[in-house]
């Protein structure tokens, strides 16, 4: 479980995630809604994949990547994407305000 | 699906179970006359009743039985399939035993201090339990081709089959605790039983649906 938690701990897994809830993707059309590296795509793949939370299925030299995850996981998911989990915090308004004068 | 470990364990339980009600029977001066003891005083039930329990049991084993020749794959697959399935079937399995034990002991005036009506709100609350954990690793099963052509899938779709079912399943489970735990007793089974209707019609409707959908797979 603790694999689960820090997998959904990172909002950009959480993204890929959602984005694999809608349908099945290769590793180059996940990585066309990342402003990242491949390599550190590929990182968040091996993560997601040792959490047991995506299957993925080679077929020639294209990887294909699916959702794999029970209900608790998707709940979890949907839970840590509402409260924002591992997300950067709000500046508060009055710093913000200090740093515009 | 059925393992055969879990097999073993469901065919002993069930001839426990047949012996134990052909046993209270043969007790009996007239077998349509059985006597129990309700909240409400003495009565008389038939005796077949007795006879529910293992035949619901039997059933159960029928079911993992049709599952396991419909289902053919990777012996690994099929193994992770009927592991994950075991606790439901032990689990129900359990419960049904208790039923059964709960009808022929206070028909002998043994545990009378037993609320049959909590026997039961708790009988289906654990089934409810038991369904919950169930579902939720539904989608989480390996994904195996079916001997019969026209139900199978292709991996994506089968997926999402497995996903509603998983939700759908995590859904009736947590129906069935409520049931349990609100509703009057008598309006428990009719719930139970429309619940199960709707799923699997929901359950048909959302396979139909898929089968029309074309391929989203290289």
């Amino acid at each position: 479980m603790n694999l689960v938690f820090k997998a959904l701990s990172d909002p950009t897994r959480r993204q890929i995630l959602q984005l694999l809830r809608k349908k099945p993707m290769n590793a180059g059309e996940l990585a066309e809604h990342f402003p990242i590296a491949k390599s550190t795509l590929s990182a968040h793949f091996a993560i997601l994949r040792e959490a047991d939370l995506v299957e993925a299925s080679k077929s020639g030299t294209v990887i294909t990547y699916m959702l794999k995850a029970s209900v608790l996981e998707e709940a979890l998911l949907a839970f840590a994407e509402a409260v924002g989990v591992g997300m950067p915090k709000p500046t508060p308004l009055k710093k913000a305000m200090g740093k515009a004068k | 699906m059925i393992d055969r470990k879990a097999l073993w364990i469901l065919m002993l339980l069930f001839f426990a179970m047949t012996a134990a009600a052909i046993w209270r029977l043969s007790l009996l001066p007239n077998w349509t006359q059985l006597p129990i003891v309700t909240p409400r005083g003495p009565s008389t039930r038939n005796g077949l009743v007795l006879f529910v329990p293992p035949l619901s049991l039997l059933f159960m084993i029928i079911i993992g039985l049709a599952m396991n020749w419909l289902f053919s794959g990777p012996d690994e697959a099929i193994q992770i399939r009927q592991r994950r399935s075991r606790l439901l079937l032990l689990g129900t399995g359990a419960m049904t035993a208790l039923a059964q034990a709960v009808i022929i002991s206070r028909s002998l005036h043994y545990g009378l201090w037993l609320n049959p009506e909590n026997v039961a709100r708790a009988v289906v609350a654990v089934g409810g339990i038991l369904t919950m954990m169930h579902g939720n690793i539904v989608p989480k099963m390996p994904s195996v081709s079916k001997r019969i052509a026209a139900l199978n899938l292709d991996a994506w779709q089968s997926a999402r089959s497995r996903r509603l079912t998983g939700w759908m399943t995590v859904a009736f489970g947590l129906a069935m605790i409520n049931a349990a735990v609100l509703l009057p007793l008598r309006a428990m089974a009719p719930t139970v039983l429309t619940l199960c209707v709707a799923y699997y019609c929901v359950f048909i409707w959302h396979f139909a649906r898929l089968k029309r959908e074309s391929s989203l797979l290289p």
